[in-house]
């Protein structure tokens, strides 16, 4: 039985992901025609979002764990979906087929409760999954509430040590429930989502205005993203990557 | 792709802008936000509204500038900026 450290194989996915997104930056404002610039903008995002979603799969997958090989591997979550899950790592179901419902049953009886007014700790920069059915999830957590049946064992393991919150979506036929989980993040930030962000004027005073040209509306936008976290990621994880390599070679100096 | 943002004045006058960037100031004490309202010169330039920001809990509050050398400090960080 080979282990493989699958997350030191995401880390390094990840820091060349970022190295791509610098030279992203470099090349976009390169770009003189502005209608081009955005486009690539919202290329580069649209890949970005896409890239840290697959990553984020990976990585819910196989925790921080090492872990098996295939073989291994389909035979724990074989045991894992009939209940077993004594090893504390998230599992996230797209879907529940109608044939499996009665097995899902007695797993989600063992499901921890949900509370969507619990608010979660962890920074929300990254996470964009893809959920279906946003609005059901957001209108139905009334409904999903009641089909869930605590276990207190379940919850504290699966609250402590994941961190993760489960919400349930309802089957869309309206019979057997269906199943699909959504940290309680990605579910605040769909709900944030829909608000627009209003300021309020506290005079009267004369608005300051200025003209500028084209290109350098295009540059004062792009700061804006730069701001916001879309080239601010790579920037920051380039410097995490850059201040943990200093401290090691600080710690080990002979290397 | 812009970020749409509300404006509200003090007659409680609702206009819908587009946010374009933040401006800080180097010891990050002032903020300012830059917006405009998609009006476009025939030679394609943009004009562009700057006010100063003040967050106050969860409320984001606009101050128009009128000091001078605050203005002319804006108008520096934008061009800092715009002429990257």
């Amino acid at each position: 039985m080979k282990e493989y450290d699958y997350n030191d194989s995401i880390e390094k996915i990840k820091s060349a992901l970022f190295d791509i997104y610098e030279q992203q930056e470099y090349i976009v404002g390169l770009i003189e025609d502005p209608k081009e610039r955005e486009n690539k903008i919202n290329q580069f995002v649209s890949l970005k979002d896409h890239a840290l979603k697959l990553l984020d799969e990976i990585n819910s997958l196989y925790g921080d764990t090492e872990v098996e090989t295939k073989e291994d591997e389909e035979n724990t979550q074989e045991e894992q979906a009939k209940g077993d899950n004594n090893s504390g790592e998230p599992i996230i179901y797209n879907s529940v087929s109608a044939e499996e419902d009665d097995e899902a049953a007695d797993t989600e009886q063992s499901q921890p409760n949900i509370d969507p007014t619990d608010e979660d700790d962890e920074d929300d920069e990254d996470d964009d999954f893809d959920v279906d059915s946003t609005d059901q999830n957001t209108d139905n957590s009334e409904t999903a509430e009641e089909n869930i049946n605590n276990t207190e064992d379940n919850s504290t393991d699966d609250n402590s040590e994941s961190g993760l919150t489960k919400y349930y979506l309802d089957d869309l036929k309206g019979n057997t429930p269906n199943f699909a989980y959504i940290p309680e993040k990605i579910l605040n930030k769909i709900k944030q989502s829909n608000k627009i962000k209003t300021f309020y004027r506290q005079d009267d005073n004369k608005i300051r205005g200025i003209i500028v040209r084209s290109d350098q509306f295009m540059k004062l936008s792009l700061s804006k993203k730069r701001q916001e976290g879309v080239l601010k990621e790579a920037k920051d994880y380039k410097f995490k990557l850059l201040r943990e390599a200093r401290n090691q070679q600080e710690q080990d100096p002979e290397m | 792709m812009e970020e749409k943002v509300i404006i509200v004045d003090q007659n409680n006058n609702e206009q819908e802008v587009e946010l374009v960037t933040y401006l800080n100031t180097r010891d990050n004490n002032n903020q300012y936000i830059v917006y405009t309202k998609n009006e476009k010169q025939p030679n394609g330039d943009v004009i562009v509204y700057i006010s100063k920001l003040i967050e106050e809990e969860d409320t984001k509050k606009l101050v128009e500038i009128s000091d001078e050398e605050e203005w002319k400090n804006v108008q520096l960080l934008l061009k800092e900026i715009a002429n990257a």
